[in-house]
């Protein structure tokens, strides 16, 4: 039996029961997933690109959107774009976040919907997004870091493409060899996406997974194959191709298929983020909080310049460590992070208060334009030798009366208890993430409808169609208007 | 200057009506392109998401009437032109299902929105994608797919697919190498493992992709221009990694790639046209066979044994060494191409009154089930010498009288000295054969008279004021194949 047929045999069997214990977390990481959705939909570079793609009778809804898409695949990598444009869904484990999950189980139950008049019910929903949450990191553990670290493909657009195909096949009610064809042709579309890419980049190909993955399931449904052994294939296989050259710079899991089916620990290794930033640079303003708290009367004229250690394989991301030149690429750039941080202060999202357009409006600042002239980067040997993969951080401020403030995040303890793969920084808790979706979906879709949604998807397991959630979104939002459309 | 800009600049340097312009080299490619669809749009298995796209207006696809949202049909088309294996072939890449679909798409948004597009845009649109793309795929090389594992047309293709797509909505030269990035930075997916339907649909996301790039792009989107030759990260180095650790790779020749852009052009002496529907090494192990049986080989019943010697590369496929179970992977097999010459010694299809339809029905002859089941394949060690890339194979069968036969095909040395170290080889095809396959393909979607019709559209498209009546006539209903209706790869 190939990999995929025991993942398929795993999609088929799963029950809710067996995931009921975690639905509480599922239910969570769909709402955080759902309001990066909807606050990006008022992005002034998502509403020009989705103009492209969104006509008014067009009958899948869009989140943040009057009209829908007149494809699936386009309202998949619509949905998946937005997930990512402001940089803010879930991430974990080299690619085993949900955020390819999630849109794609937005289409796929819009597609049932459409075609078939097939409702899904809250309670399978969960069962298929958890189910597929567990494939796909524990594909993303066996894959690893290497491919990241040393070779330049970023395993999101791999792995989720995988994780899409899984939920959308189990939506679909597919049977377990089904289901593994599914898998075996996401996992042969999959991919796309250098490590390299950052901004509109790294969101367009991060949107096309939710695609493949409903192609893939679409296409298996209707009688077509894939190679069941192309994930452990020895020659020319998924981890084979993904690890090559790196075999000796690394080590991995043996056994991707270790506790499937009796462990549900997927989501607990999807971090959570709390600034609209790549992960890094989260823990970079955590330490610009952390400096103004010690030294709270410090201006940007007192600043003679800022020096952010980051692991080895973050300072490798060449083109992270420019200041921010345009409006998309902030989310991107660690020099904008550190300047926003010093100017603004900003509260997390998941703080009552906190603004996400801050992080927008950031970019006209001239004290922010100015002071990401002067950050600059380097790697840390000490982040280095603790975890190579770590998000923690170092912050040194050299002020112009030659006194220096250094400090440092230290979340990267905790991703050693959970896993090589883990992403930490500050942990949210269940609170926490109901703020940030409250910060993003009131200014977006107003307080009424924010909290109408909110509360349909924390009730999600008593719904019987799930599309009636979706379609609470499916209103135009205003864009932001930041003269940037980029 | 990046070398997405490089390309963008030099794509649009190629005049409109450029003396260099080799109409007939990109109108072969179109014939041969339209003729692959028109077959694919023929077969069921190929269909199986038509209902599932189509919507009541939008873009049209080759032989249907349905409408699709622009990646949808770009996707569809691609899916089509490599449906049956039929397509072109060499440098690393199979442009037509990438570039033609996406093109086709482009030149539609333009009419819509009532701009007029020339057959001889079109041509140069299409004629300068299919050259960067090869130029690119010559800069990348044979690593991915000899050591690596990526099926490399899965990525080049969509460039080209951006490319046509963008010079046709007509992006200036900024918007056109943000154009080429996007669709660097989404390319690929695709394994070498992969065969039957898997492998099908790598080339149609590539058009889907260079659609969606181009759209990307025409909307003010912007993204890195460095993608493709950062050494660090970039396209080419992720796509080559062998071990180097965290030491950047070579660029590679980075002039080489837009160096006389617009007037040598390097992708007709690359690319091959198939005259079977098989995989590229599936052309000479049907050669093979066709010329035992003309040799002296009277009964293929007589036949006890057959090998096939190939090159280390495509001993390596293994999953194109087993015989095949069902029409989606009969296409790929080796055993069933080598039992299908064998046994029934096909014409070619730039034959005369060639039978497609007989390549889809043949995987339920009993005597092709027969031979391909006795059928070896091992490593021909004087091939790897000669081009660890070639085609070329070499067929030795033994009879019931104890005789041996032995042939093989040596296309591989006009390869060498025309094709670059990526150029496959076969039988060439002349312009009267591409006709030929052409019509033999075309006829059973859409009979004689509108094949013909299509053909003298687009062998004249250059002297057409608009693509509108090519288009109408692609957007055709095809008929359906009886008895290939199969999708399974495996029983």
């Amino acid at each position: 039996m190939t990999l995929l047929q025991s993942m398929g045999n795993f999609l088929e069997e799963l029950e809710f029961k067996e995931v009921a214990p975690v639905a509480p977390a599922a239910k969570l990481r769909l709402l955080d997933t759902v309001g990066c959705i909807v606050f990006s939909a008022s992005l002034p570079y998502v509403r020009q690109m989705s103009r492209e793609f969104v006509t008014s009778s067009g009958p899948y809804g869009v989140m943040g959107h009057a009209g829908g898409t007149s494809s699936v695949g386009d309202s998949a990598f619509l949905h998946g774009f937005m997930v990512y444009a402001y940089e803010l869904a879930g991430t974990g484990a080299w690619g085993g976040s949900t955020g390819s999950i999630v849109p794609a189980a937005i289409s796929a139950t819009q597609y049932l919907a459409a075609r078939d008049d097939s409702r899904i019910s809250g309670r399978d929903f969960l069962r298929a997004f958890v189910g597929a949450a567990e494939i796909q990191m524990r594909l993303a553990e066996w894959v690893g870091f290497a491919t990241e670290r040393y070779v330049g493909w970023h395993t999101p657009a791999f792995h989720g493409a995988v994780g899409a195909s899984a939920v959308t096949a189990a939506l679909m009610g597919l049977d377990a060899t089904t289901s593994a064809h599914a898998m075996a042709i996401a996992a042969d579309m999959a991919g796309g996406g250098l490590i390299h890419s950052r901004n509109n980049s790294k969101r367009a190909h991060m949107g096309r997974t939710p695609a493949s993955g409903i192609l893939s399931a679409i296409l298996a449904r209707d009688g077509l194959e894939g190679g069941l052994d192309v994930l452990e294939d020895p020659r020319w296989g998924y981890r084979r191709t993904l690890l090559y050259g790196t075999e000796s710079l690394t080590d991995v899991p043996g056994n991707p298929l270790d506790g499937l089916g009796s462990r549900f620990d997927a989501l607990s290794k999807v971090s959570v983020k709390y600034y609209p930033f790549h992960s890094a640079a989260q823990s970079i303003l955590d330490n610009m909080a952390e400096l103004h708290r010690q030294r709270p009367e410090l201006t940007v004229s007192d600043v003679a310049s800022i020096t952010v250690g980051l692991s080895t394989f973050m300072f490798e991301h060449g083109a992270m460590l420019k200041p921010a030149a345009s409006l998309a690429d902030t989310n991107f750039s660690f020099p904008y992070a550190a300047a926003l941080g010093f100017v603004f202060e900003p509260r997390r999202l998941s703080e009552d208060g906190a603004s996400a357009r801050l992080f927008l409006d950031g970019y006209s600042n001239p004290d922010v334009a100015s002071l990401q002239q002067r950050v600059r980067c380097e790697s840390s040997d000490v982040l280095d030798a603790e975890n190579p993969y770590t998000m923690d951080t170092t912050l040194r401020v050299d002020l112009v009366d030659g006194n220096t403030i250094s400090t440092r995040t230290s979340f990267g303890e905790a991703s050693r208890a959970r896993g090589k793969g883990a992403i930490e920084f500050g942990a949210q808790g269940d609170e926490a993430i109901l703020t940030k979706f409250d910060n993003l979906t009131v200014p977006a879709l107003g307080e009424t409808r924010a909290r109408e949604l909110r509360e349909a998807i924390l009730n999600l397991d008593a719904l019987e169609d799930v599309t009636d959630v979706w379609r609470i979104a499916y209103v135009d939002v205003k864009s932001i208007s930041t003269g940037d459309p980029r | 200057m990046t070398l997405a800009q490089d390309i963008a600049r030099g794509a649009l340097s190629v005049p409109p009506v450029a003396a260099s312009l080799p109409l007939a080299g990109i109108k072969r490619h179109l014939v041969d392109a339209i003729g692959c669809a028109a077959f694919g749009s023929a077969l069921p298995y190929a269909s199986a998401l038509v209902s599932d796209l189509a919507r009541p207006t939008g873009f049209g696809v080759i032989g249907k009437t349905v409408r699709m949202s622009p990646g949808d049909a770009a996707f569809q088309s691609g899916v089509y032109i490599g449906a049956f294996e039929l397509d072109t072939a060499g440098a690393f890449v199979h442009p037509a299902a990438s570039i033609v679909p996406a093109a086709l798409v482009a030149a539609q948004m333009r009419l819509e929105d009532g701009a007029a597009v020339s057959g001889e845009a079109f041509l140069r649109a299409t004629a300068v994608a299919y050259e960067m793309t090869v130029r690119v795929a010559e800069w990348v090389g044979f690593l991915p797919e000899r050591y690596i594992g990526w099926h490399t047309p899965a990525f080049h293709g969509a460039i080209g697919g951006a490319l046509a797509a963008g010079l046709l909505l007509e992006l200036d030269e900024v918007h056109l190498a943000r154009a080429v990035a996007f669709a660097a930075d989404m390319a690929g997916g695709g394994l070498i493992h992969a065969r039957g339907n898997a492998k099908r649909f790598h080339q149609a996301r590539t058009a889907q992709t260079g659609i969606t790039s181009a759209l990307l792009a025409a909307r003010g989107i912007e993204c890195g221009l460095d993608v493709l030759e950062d050494p660090r990260w970039g396209y080419r180095r992720a796509m080559t990694y062998s071990g180097e650790g965290d030491a950047p790779t070579d660029q590679g020749d980075l002039e080489a790639v837009t160096a006389g852009f617009g007037s040598e052009w390097r992708a007709w002496a690359r690319l091959g046209i198939k005259y079977y529907p098989f995989h590229a090494s599936g052309q000479t192990i049907l050669d093979n066979g066709v010329a035992l049986r003309a040799e002296g080989i009277a009964r293929s019943e007589d036949i006890v044994s057959a090998t096939v010697g190939t090159t280390t590369f495509i001993r390596e496929h293994d999953q194109m060494l087993k015989p095949a179970t069902g029409l989606a992977d009969a296409n790929f097999s080796l055993p069933y191409a080598a039992a299908v010459g064998l046994a029934l010694a096909p014409a070619p299809l730039n034959a005369e009154r060639s039978d497609a339809a007989m390549f889809a029905t043949a995987v339920d002859d009993p005597e092709v089930q027969r031979l391909q089941r006795l059928v070896i394949l091992e490593v021909d060690s004087e091939l790897d010498r000669e081009n660890s890339y070639t085609m070329d194979t070499v067929m030795t069968v033994r009879t019931r009288d104890g005789q041996t036969h032995r042939h093989r095909t040596d296309y591989g040395s006009r390869g060498r000295s025309e094709g670059g170290a990526g150029g496959v080889r076969f039988a060439e095809l002349g312009d009267d054969d591409i006709s030929r396959k052409f019509s033999n393909l075309a006829a059973v979607a859409w009979g004689d008279e509108h094949a013909n019709r299509v053909l003298a559209s687009v062998l004249s498209l250059e002297q057409a004021s608009s693509v509108d009546e090519l288009l109408d006539q692609l957007h055709t209903e095809s008929r359906t194949i009886p008895g290939a209706g199969a999708t399974k790869t495996t029983p």
